[in-house]
């Protein structure tokens, strides 16, 4: 019984991103304009019936976590001898990463709900971002390569055609560009994975496991790297992160500090566990991770502006995690992902008024000078944000680093701590912003 | 009745004629004809000719055609009708032919653009009297030397066929359809002189046709010269990639993309033995919907900013985003993204060619990601940016157009979503 409400719930899951996309394009097409309040309604209910639904999946785990939710089964196409199938699943692995596209989602859509209010690109927006977090529960929930390949693809596009949100400018479509590029280059790492585990007959993640070749094997890992080098903004496919801060604040939270910029760990978790970690495969992880922690925390260093720097920050951040893969510290891994997920969603969100909130910290402890001069003529008005910028973003480093060092000891208490601290900031700033849209209207 | 919905209704007729053979529905039609003539290839040929053909006219109508050019067109499309319904030889080739010299009468119609792209004029002119010289030669040669007239006898005898004859008609083939190095036709035929570009897609059909009639050749000229076929295919794969990467122009994607999934439909063919028909036939449907549908859009800009400001627009989308979004839904299905028309041929295919044939495959994958990116880089520089001043409310897309658009959205989608609908079609039909 607990299992088949499980499936249900893991389906409602699934289902629900692309429910609120058909509502929201319907009333558009029927009303002929974009209804803001539907809008929220749909975010709103559909997240909720979310939370309801992945309470049950949790009850599951706690209860009888030994198997996998298997819920459900697509037949893309069947004739003759050929099929191609999708099978999706909810295991040990998937569960704190549909959590936290849940929660995130919802915190996101929230508050995006009211930043882009009245904005001309309110319906594109929120179109895609249903598409998205359709795109990232196939990421998570698929059971075989072909159906992640499918959702890595939704995620690619939706965040090329966000990062181009503000089309009358030129700069974001180049950046736009860009992102696309590294996304298609890199792609075709999971396309060609996916082929040689259909042409190996491993229809699901638990068959890889099968797999005799060595050759393959190693070629298979090879290409997933590859991939989540790309998504994930590891050197030398970097490049592109700083440059698709050019979308709205949400879309960039969501995208590149929340779940987005960690699909390539996922893969990278999923395709150790079903087909092991070879030595020379730990050694390449850890110097991918090693690479990009110098040259992302270098960079971030110089940066003049709030979300390059937590660009930068992030791909740090996401570097580190690549050597805790290396190191095969899964737990480390799943701790470190929902915390630099929180962190870096909450840090993005906050950094459209970050000016606003120093100066009210400012004035509340009574250290806010008000400029005599205009901006730009005293020397502290120029390095002020250098250094409050570079303050913003080595704090976060710092902070998650000596958690790396803390290891397996530290994660209950960064749980403890930490995570409640900055869900609770984050769940405070979103009511907030709500509450004034309501108060507004 | 005007003469736009006379054209209209005869285009629907044709249609409806298609579709109940395809569906069966009707066994007494299905007697008249010659059973031969009733392949599944040929069949969703009609279909899919004949969809394009009525969307056209309801969206376009009078206000594209003088009356001079819609009989012109409308004779092209009855003679295509006939030809893909017959199995006599020499009553194709002389139809084929018809074609393609009315082709060229509708092509010299517009006498400021002829002017003005004289050149691809007479690239186009030239082509058509090469095809027509080869169709001659290659007809006299299987008439007198093997003794065959009709389609359905040379299928079956293709193993004894001497082997001029094959490769002359792989030949005709690769110049009737545009494979490399046969494709220097594509191009110009896509910034024809015809008004509007719409001409293409009769061109694009009638080697469609050519290809549903007489595809079974290159099956042959596999079994002989793997390599050399292969050697084509591949080479016009990386070739129309690198194209289609220079390729900076609104107008020049559609010709680029073609001829990158010319060879797409033939690899289908040719490779897979087992079901080889429906994996060719899904290309086939997406490729002609498509190249079709980003014609359709691309004369419909063309028609409301001029030619000449066609490959400097940029903001395109935001002044029509129904034409943003049916061009990027063409152009995403057309390399082959998920949940569109083009997906699963283009996976299958991959799935195939990676079994066997591994370097092909690369090349195909690279040249996936290329297309991939040059696609989205057009898409970006005229849908997106600055719109221009000159776009005006009264350029905003008619009912029947959007009508049009829209289903072309639908197919692109419901076949993409649930591609099993066409498969079962397919099953359905054989």
């Amino acid at each position: 019984m607990i299992k088949l409400l499980s499936q249900l719930a893991a389906q409602i899951i699934f289902i629900l991103p692309v429910i609120s996309l058909i509502i929201i394009i319907v009333d558009r097409l029927v009303r002929r304009k974009v209804n803001e309040k539907l809008v929220v309604s749909t975010i709103l209910y559909s997240q909720a019936m979310s939370f309801i639904a992945l309470s049950f999946i949790w009850f599951y785990f706690l209860i009888d976590g030994s198997s996998p939710i298997n819920f459900f089964k697509v037949e893309l196409l069947n004739f003759g001898e050929q099929s191609i199938t999708i099978r999706f699943l909810i295991d040990h692995l998937s569960l704190p990463f549909i959590s936290i596209n849940v929660l995130l989602g919802a915190i996101v859509g929230i508050f995006a709900s009211r930043y882009l209010h009245r904005d001309s690109g309110y319906f594109r927006f929120f179109v895609l971002y249903h598409f998205f977090l359709f795109g990232m529960n196939l990421i998570v929930l698929a059971g075989n390569l072909t159906g992640v390949f499918i959702g890595w693809e939704i995620v690619g596009l939706t965040s090329a055609l966000l990062i181009a949100f503000f089309a009358f400018r030129k700069q974001t479509v180049t950046n736009s560009l860009r992102a696309f590029w590294a996304y298609r280059v890199t792609d075709t790492g999971l396309l060609l994975a996916s082929l040689i585990v259909l042409n190996l007959g491993a229809l699901s993640f638990s068959e890889l496991k099968l797999i005799q070749q060595p050759m393959m094997i190693n070629l298979i890992l090879i290409l997933c790297l590859v991939s989540a080098m790309g998504k994930s903004a590891q050197f030398p496919f970097g490049h592109w992160l700083p440059k698709a801060m050019e979308g709205p604040t949400p879309s960039s939270a969501i995208f590149y500090g929340g779940l987005s910029v960690h699909a390539g760990v996922y893969l990278i978790l999923r395709i150790t566990d079903s087909i092991g970690q070879p030595l020379w495969f730990s050694v390449l992880l850890v110097l991918v991770g090693l690479t990009t922690v110098l040259y992302g925390s270098i960079l971030a260093k110089i940066q003049s502006d709030a979300k390059s720097s937590l660009a930068f920050s992030a791909m740090t951040q996401v570097g580190i995690i690549f050597i805790e893969l290396g190191f095969g510290w899964t737990m480390i891994v799943i701790v470190h992902f929902v915390g630099h997920a929180l962190l870096r969603t909450y840090q993005l969100l906050n950094a459209a008024s970050l000016l606003h909130d120093h100066q009210a910290f400012q004035h509340s402890i009574g250290q806010y000078q008000p400029k005599k001069n205009s901006p730009g003529n005293t020397i502290w008005t120029k390095i002020y944000p250098y250094v409050f910028w570079e303050n913003y973003s080595s704090f976060s480093d710092k902070w998650s680093v000596l958690n790396l060092l803390e290891k397996a000891s530290s994660a209950l208490r960064f749980f403890d701590y930490k995570c409640h601290d900055i869900l609770f900031q984050l769940f405070e700033k979103t009511y907030h912003y709500f509450l004034r849209f309501k108060i507004n209207r | 009745m005007k003469t736009k919905n006379l054209y209209f209704i005869a285009s629907v007729l044709f249609l409806g004629l298609f579709l109940l053979l395809i569906t069966g529905s009707s066994t007494r039609l299905a007697s008249y004809l010659d059973s031969s003539v009733l392949q599944v290839s040929t069949l969703f040929c009609g279909v899919i000719f004949n969809l394009m053909m009525t969307l056209v006219y309801s969206a376009f109508g009078r206000r594209v055609f003088k009356f001079s050019f819609s009989a012109l067109w409308f004779y092209l499309q009855v003679i295509i009708n006939f030809s893909l319904l017959t199995n006599s030889m020499p009553i194709f080739f002389i139809l084929i032919a018809l074609a393609l010299v009315v082709h060229i009468r509708v092509s010299k119609l517009d006498v400021f653009q002829t002017i003005k792209h004289s050149h691809h004029f007479l690239v186009f002119s030239g082509f058509s009297t090469i095809a027509l010289v080869l169709l001659a030669i290659f007809a006299g040669n299987v008439f007198f030397l093997n003794g065959i007239y009709t389609i359905s006898q040379l299928q079956a005898q293709t193993a004894e066929l001497n082997q001029f004859t094959v490769l002359l008609g792989v030949i005709i083939l690769a110049l009737m359809v545009g494979i490399f190095p046969f494709h220097f036709w594509v191009k110009p035929i896509f910034l024809a002189p015809t008004r509007y570009g719409l001409a293409a897609i009769i061109r694009l059909n009638i080697g469609f046709v050519f290809w549903c009639k007489f595809g079974f050749l290159m099956n042959a000229a596999f079994q002989q010269y793997p390599k050399l076929i292969l050697l084509m295919l591949t080479s016009n794969l990386v070739y129309s990639a690198l194209i289609l990467f220079g390729e900076r122009k609104l107008s020049g994607i559609a010709a680029s993309l073609y001829q990158w999934h010319v060879p797409l439909f033939i690899l289908n063919g040719v490779l897979v033995q087992h079901g080889a028909a429906i994996h060719s036939v899904m290309d086939f449907f997406n490729t002609s919907i498509c190249i079709s549908s980003l014609v359709i859009i691309i004369a419909m800009l063309r028609d409301r900013i001029g030619p000449e400001n066609l490959d400097s627009a940029t903001g395109l989308a935001i002044s029509f985003p129904i034409f943003g979004l049916s061009f990027l839904f063409c152009v995403l299905s057309l390399i082959g993204f998920p949940g569109t028309l083009g997906f699963m041929s283009i996976e299958i295919l991959l799935h195939n060619l990676s079994q066997d044939y591994w370097p092909v495959a690369g090349c195909f994958v690279l040249a996936l990601a290329l297309n991939g990116y040059s696609c989205f880089r057009i898409f970006g520089d005229s849908f997106y940016g600055n719109p221009l001043q000159i776009y005006n409310k009264i350029f905003q897309p008619k009912p029947r157009e959007k009508i049009a658009l829209l289903i072309l959205i639908l197919i692109v989608l419901v076949n993409g979503l649930g591609p099993d609908l066409l498969v079962r079609i397919y099953n359905y039909v054989i």
